[in-house]
């Protein structure tokens, strides 16, 4: 009958392709080491992290000699299409595969993702890309470390060195959702010892295109400081609708969230915002000498501070490799946490074994109108430097429940 | 609450009231002599938008030519898309436009991905139309009151056309009974691409004048265009006149919503939706069910 | 083909799913992996999930006749719910799926009985108001319950240990298989039944079942509750293979994505929607993956970059489908194998 020869042929296959699951595929012990760039790599964050993320990672490699523990090092690229569900998804396959470290997690969602999958596999995740303080907080891990810079380091850094020259009345531009949320409470614990306080603040819903009716409340209210607490496109539209009801005549304007690659896109409206951010090409010259040798690479276009973060994050992860001998992650943490050190990316760095935070220096910055910039990129001028302890939050404060 | 202010704030809506006009308008155009709920509509409001900025970079025209050229050029897309595919659903269940044209979405505007990266495109308003203009009571900027007369005006032109013009009375009669207005020797197809054209070409209208307000980034027609089929609806579909209206209205009515509690400002257009539909299933302007 | 092949082909198709965990079949490059590796078997999970889930909205949409834009409020519902009760109200699994089971009941009986006051276009709307009121509801994390944007991780300790890591992976394929099966039979049983047949009816000739005497509103009713409530559960078992929720379920893009699998695979034959849920999952999965790999890097930039991009992909299969291909796959199936169509229904 049919039905049997159907059957049997189909037992006989399983029983000719069981011996092979025997055997498991892992990857042999003197194979390629494996680096994932998790990354946006044509989606909104293209450009400030992207092909550029996975370029400094490869240069971190290169320079580094292209092997450790005798092994090759391999980085591979990997789109997360700004979806949680694929970067897990991905995650998942890159670690399955060889990898031994995912690095960048550009946008808080996918690097929530990742660092979940990195503690399920007990392999490390190191995040520049995205800012959620929920990363070294409520969703803190052993195989997790947040390096580049969080929402909490962003606020108290601008929030400090605004509030600081005397300016006290501030209106939010707040949209509906958890960043925006942590964004204004951490502004308003930062801008508070200096008697600074938001008058008012706007809390806009998901999906709001036109800023014009929140810009025109914020005019009439008269405050000192406008604080665009959104990001992206929000924060285009938001500020193309503060300059065209002339708000940056009356108030200082500042901006949350911000990276250099955004100028670019449209140098006469960001001219006079004040940004906060890990990192400058051009503000030693050090670091004017990396971002150098990274434009020649990448078409003459300047890094910005998530592209700079994941060349030195993944700089420091090969030299802790080296130094315990073994990519095993248990070995990797136990030699990093509480380690210190500076380079062309971080000043007065440490690995803070508390809450996996990697705490640095902080910069709050001015961005030049075209008139004053002498060079391509050189779009910011450095107004403060936040030390690494005023900057991050304190350990004290921590609501990381370390497990390890 | 001032009075000036919310005065002011009355004006925003009138200038957000008129995007949703223009694509309303332009959705209720095709959608009277096509049977299609179009999709793509917010993606030719984005193309409208791409097509300004490269002119304008490329080309080195004004903004008040690219007013002129870029909808033609978007709307010439349009009629080539409607020749060559959208036809082919003549007779097939509406659905079918309707997934048809989400399914051009999301080629166009992947495309434009790729074409244009995701971040946003500069565009500056032009010098001519920079600033504020005293209104009486307030300075208002320049360039929204400009939005709010071109949209008017628009809208008021279209309406005459379709509801008064000959031409108008024979696309109308085309869609009611296509095979009588073919008798009398009228092209039908023909008339039917001009129309979507028509329609294309205001989406397009509409994306221009957003340019230079808004950051000009691939997927900027996906939100508006939800809230347009919203207000479509609302207004009753394929009903000129309810589109051009409701479009003003909701634009002030969420304005003013925003002013009073921000949260509610993307919700209220649905709610309003939800009551209208519960109450009078055919919309406000609409004709009562005749299926 | 008669009637005993084909339940012996979908028999020995059902045993060769069920033991493959144990069976390493290398099968590049549709896979990166061996079949019983855990990666295979993750994406194989949410393949199936998919398949359900495009069934389910298969019956309200291809049987009913209803174009529903919100269908991702109620997979959204049982991920969200699920979630929920693990985490903050520390319920076991169990406890967990009873309380989503309530809730993936009474949210579309309610929201149902409002939005089937209206149809067609006007239905469609008022769907995707529900559900874009879902999706901003979500956003907006009320009570700190959704986490917001950044979506809800579960902890170590909040599903049973057999569920957890890596190796645990074929104890999840195999819930994620028997919920398809389950699925299946439901939507088959569903649609054959004396209701079912009314629904079919509904969607020819609505006032026709009204001058019959049957009340066509009780039965759009009953579509919908059951369309969605197996949505529902769908989300849950996607929720246990992902082991955390997040927003991009809820939006209205879910949806449309939704509709693509089912029109895929071909409208109104559940089988053609499960195929196309599975089809279009593994594509979106590995797309990805295929566009990376070396031989696509050689090409030149003009037909790379498009290629890497899978919603440009996805929007020309569907171009190509709706107009060329109206049955979807299992039109296409079916004009290839005759023999197949004078075989059952469906």
């Amino acid at each position: 009958m049919r039905t049997t020869r159907v059957l049997s042929a189909v037992c006989a296959g399983i029983m000719l392709c069981a011996p092979l699951s025997a055997a498991p595929a892992t990857a042999a012990d003197n194979g390629p080491i494996h680096i994932a760039v998790i990354t946006d790599m044509s989606g909104v964050y293209a450009s400030i992290s992207g092909q550029g993320a996975v370029e400094a990672t490869k240069m971190a490699v290169e320079d580094f000699g292209g092997k450790v523990l005798g092994r090759p090092i391999v980085v591979d690229t990997v789109d997360h299409q700004n979806s949680a569900t694929v970067a897990e998804a991905k995650a998942r396959e890159e670690f399955d595969n060889g990898a031994e470290l995912a690095v960048d997690l550009t946008n808080s969602a996918t690097a929530l993702a990742v660092a979940g999958v990195a503690k399920d596999v007990h392999k490390l995740a190191i995040v520049s890309g995205g800012g959620s303080s929920a990363l070294t907080g409520a969703s803190c891990n052993k195989y997790t470390y947040h390096y580049a810079y969080d929402t909490y380091a962003l606020a108290h850094s601008e929030g400090t060195s605004v509030a600081k020259t005397g300016l006290k009345t501030w209106y939010g531009i707040v949209p509906d959702y958890a960043f925006g949320k942590s964004m204004l409470s951490d502004f308003t614990d930062a801008i508070a010892p200096f008697g600074a306080t938001f008058v008012h603040s706007d809390t806009m819903p998901l999906g709001t295109t036109d800023f014009s009716t929140y810009m025109l409340a914020a005019k009439n209210a008269h405050p000192q400081v406008i604080a665009l607490l959104n990001a992206g496109a929000d924060t285009v539209n938001s500020m193309k609708a503060a300059k065209e009801f002339g708000l940056d005549k009356q108030m200082k304007i500042v901006v949350g969230l911000f990276f250099l690659p955004q100028v670019d896109t449209d140098p006469a409206l960001w001219a006079g915002a004040k940004v906060a951010d890990s990192w400058y090409w051009n503000q030693t010259p050090e670091a004017r000498k990396w971002a150098d040798r990274y434009a020649a690479r990448m078409n003459g276009v300047r890094p910005g501070s998530i592209q700079a973060a994941d060349y030195s994050s993944t700089m420091q992860w090969l030299k802790a490799v080296k130094a315990v001998g073994s990519v095993d992650a248990d070995k990797v943490v136990a030699y990093l946490d509480g380690r210190k050190f500076s380079d062309f990316y971080a000043q007065n760095a440490e690995w803070r074994g508390r809450d996996h935070s990697v705490v640095h220096d902080m910069y709050v910055y001015d961005i030049l109108p075209q008139s004053e910039v002498k060079e391509k990129d050189a779009w910011y001028k450095l107004v403060d430097t936040i030390p690494a302890s005023q900057a991050f939050r304190p350990v004290a404060q921590s609501n990381c429940t370390k497990t390890w | 609450m001032s009075a000036d202010y919310l005065a002011s704030q009355l004006f925003n809506g009138l200038a957000s009231g008129a995007f949703y006009a223009l694509l309303a308008l332009g959705l209720s155009v095709i959608f009277g002599t096509l049977r299609i709920i179009n999709f793509a509509h917010g993606a030719m409001y984005m193309l409208g938008a791409f097509a300004t900025y490269y002119g304008v970079q490329y080309l080195h025209l004004s903004f008040f030519a690219a007013l002129i050229v870029a909808p033609l050029i978007v709307a010439a897309l349009g009629m080539i898309f409607e020749v060559l595919l959208l036809r082919r659903l003549q007779g097939t269940d509406p659905v079918y436009g309707l997934l048809f044209t989400f399914a051009t979405t999301l080629v166009v505007v992947n495309l434009m991905r790729w074409v244009a990266g995701a971040m946003g495109s500069p565009y500056e308003i032009p010098a001519a139309l920079s600033g504020a203009t005293n209104l009486g009571f307030t300075l208002y900027p320049t360039y929204k009151l400009f939005v709010i007369v071109v949209s008017i005006v628009v809208c008021a032109l279209v309406w005459w056309f379709v509801e008064r013009s000959l031409l108008g009375a024979r696309i109308r009669a085309a869609t009611e009974n296509p095979v009588l207005v073919r008798a009398l020797g009228i092209d039908t197809p023909r008339l039917i691409t001009l129309t979507f054209g028509l329609g294309v070409a205001i989406a397009a209208l509409a994306g221009v004048l957003a340019a230079p307000t808004t950051n000009v980034y691939p997927s900027m027609g996906d939100d508006i265009i939800i809230y347009t089929f919203a207000i479509v609806v609302i207004g009753g579909l394929g009903s000129i006149t309810g589109s051009i209206v409701m479009g003003f209205v909701l634009g002030v009515l969420q304005t003013l919503g925003a002013v009073w509690y921000p949260p509610i400002a993307t919700t209220l257009i649905f709610i309003v939706m939800v009551v209208v539909i519960a109450l009078r299933p055919s919309g406000l302007f609409g004709r009562r069910e005749s299926s | 083909m008669n009637r005993a092949t084909r339940i012996a082909a979908l028999a020995a198709l059902l045993v060769l799913l069920i033991v493959m965990p144990w069976i390493g079949i290398p099968l590049p490059p549709l896979f990166s992996e061996a079949m019983s590796a855990p990666g295979s078997l993750n994406l194989l999970a949410l393949c199936f999930v998919f398949g359900a889930l495009a069934l389910s909205y298969d019956i309200i949409f291809g049987f009913a006749g209803l174009l529903s834009f919100g269908h991702a409020l109620y997979f959204a519902t049982g991920v969200y719910v699920t979630a929920i009760a693990l985490t903050h109200w520390h319920c076991t699994l169990l406890q967990a799926i009873g309380i989503t089971i309530v809730v993936a009941l009474i949210l579309p009986l309610v929201i149902g009985a409002v939005c089937l006051r209206v149809r067609d276009i006007q239905f469609a709307m008022v769907t995707l108001a529900f559900a874009q009121a879902g999706s901003i509801l979500v956003m907006q994390n009320p009570f700190g319950l959704t986490g917001g944007e950044e979506g809800l991780a579960l902890g170590p300790s909040a599903l049973p240990a057999a569920l957890v890591g890596v190796a645990n992976t074929r104890n999840i394929y195999w819930i994620a298989l028997a919920f398809l099966v389950l699925t299946c039979a439901i939507g088959v049983w569903s649609v054959n039944s004396a209701p079912g047949r009314v629904w079919q009816a509904i969607r020819e000739n609505e006032r026709r079942v009204a001058v019959l005497g049957l009340n066509p509103y009780l039965y759009k009713l009953g579509a919908f509750v059951l369309s969605s409530f197996l949505a529902s559960m769908a989300g849950v078992v996607y929720m246990v293979i992902e082991g955390s929720a997040s927003p991009d379920v809820t939006t209205a893009s879910f949806t449309l994505v939704l509709l693509v699998m089912v029109v895929l695979g071909g409208v109104g034959t559940l089988w053609g929607a499960v195929l196309g849920g599975i089809v279009y999952e593994y594509l979106d999965f590995r797309l990805v993956v295929l566009a990376n790999a070396s031989g696509l890097q050689s090409l030149p930039a003009f037909l790379r970059v498009p290629l890497s991009e899978p919603l440009f992909i996805l929007g020309v299969l569907f171009i190509i489908l709706v107009l060329f291909v109206p049955g979807g796959l299992a039109g296409a199936v079916r004009r290839l194998n005759p023999a197949l169509l004078s075989s059952g229904s469906h």
